[in-house]
């Protein structure tokens, strides 16, 4: 487990509600409704809990007939925090975390479900809002003006900006009318 | 009018901060956070209020109608994120919004208190 994760892991653990919950699923597999009336807590604050949960990897859920069910995940829970101590942490790898960590901080600031809020006004930010929307490009296909204006235009509606952005930061190519995702 | 509304402001925020103190005690750190939101909207409400109350001098009716008119507004932007949360599965976000939404449900059903009998 990385130290990210493990922080991430004790953060989510140290709410009683969320011990509680865990305290509950380790007897057996719950839904949601079952949960709530056992604690006493509203069922959408029983599965705001359930996603915190589930994002730190303790728990998961399954559909059966008529509910989602939620468990444990034993895997996580049995490692030992001596274990998590005793790992050590690349230099390298810590890098990329944070590297990582910082890129979807900007993703989320700036993309509500899956539209751009607003194009970032430092290049840093842009260049990671472009490199989420130049996913929408095949690689080896070529695209007319138009098409490169609709794709864009799904995510904001300033595609001209956005479009000429992509090219001065060597994410897409133009020669002539035809544009194409760089390799 | 203008005390009586406040009154019922006041006594719910105080009930938020309590749960919120106590929830903290118990090491429920987003529940407690969860009852900030709900004394903030009730904060919001409060100010409408007073603004209604100023804005209209002493036309009760008018001033009912300037908050009941906000009532339903302000809310609106909430009941749209509530509802884009939930085709996108974004359960926290719909926790956050229906939470507001809880608060402006009891201003709503409290409304004659807010404005006294004779409003």
């Amino acid at each position: 487990m990385t130290e990210e994760k493990a922080i991430a892991l004790f953060k989510c653990l140290s709410d009683k509600s969320r011990l509680h919950i865990l305290k509950s699923l380790v007897v057996e597999d719950m839904y949601v409704e079952r949960l709530a009336e056992r604690l006493g807590l509203s069922a959408s604050t029983v599965s705001f809990h359930l996603k915190k949960l589930a994002q730190a990897g303790v728990v998961r859920s399954y559909k059966t007939q008529y509910y989602t069910m939620y468990s444990i995940c034993t895997d996580v829970l049995e490692t030992s925090v001596l274990e998590i101590i005793r790992e050590k942490s690349d230099d390298k790898a810590l890098q990329e975390e944070r590297e990582a960590k910082y890129r979807k901080r900007v993703i989320d600031a700036f993309f509500e479900y899956g539209k751009l809020k607003a194009i970032p006004v430092q290049r840093k930010k842009e260049r990671i809002i472009l490199e989420v929307i130049v996913q929408a490009f095949e690689h080896g296909k070529k695209y007319a003006e138009r098409e490169v204006n609709l794709i864009i235009a799904d995510f904001h509606d300033d595609f001209c900006t956005l479009r000429r952005d992509m090219i001065s930061e060597g994410l897409l190519e133009r020669d002539g009318n035809a544009y194409w995702r760089v390799e | 009018m203008e005390n009586k509304g406040f009154v019922f402001f006041d006594e719910r925020m105080e009930g938020c901060r309590e749960r919120q103190r106590r929830l903290q005690g118990e090491d429920r750190g987003d529940e407690a956070n969860f009852e900030r939101i709900r004394e903030n909207v009730y904060d919001i409400f409060k100010t409408v209020v007073s603004v209604a109350v100023k804005k209209c001098g002493g036309d009760c009716r008018k001033a009912r109608e300037f908050f009941e008119d906000r009532l339903e507004g302000i809310p609106s932007k909430w009941e749209s994120s509530f509802e884009k949360a939930k085709r996108f599965d974004d359960v926290e976000k719909m926790h956050v919004e229906s939470v507001k939404l809880e608060v402006v449900k009891d201003v709503k059903e409290n409304i004659s208190r807010i404005w006294g009998e004779s409003a």
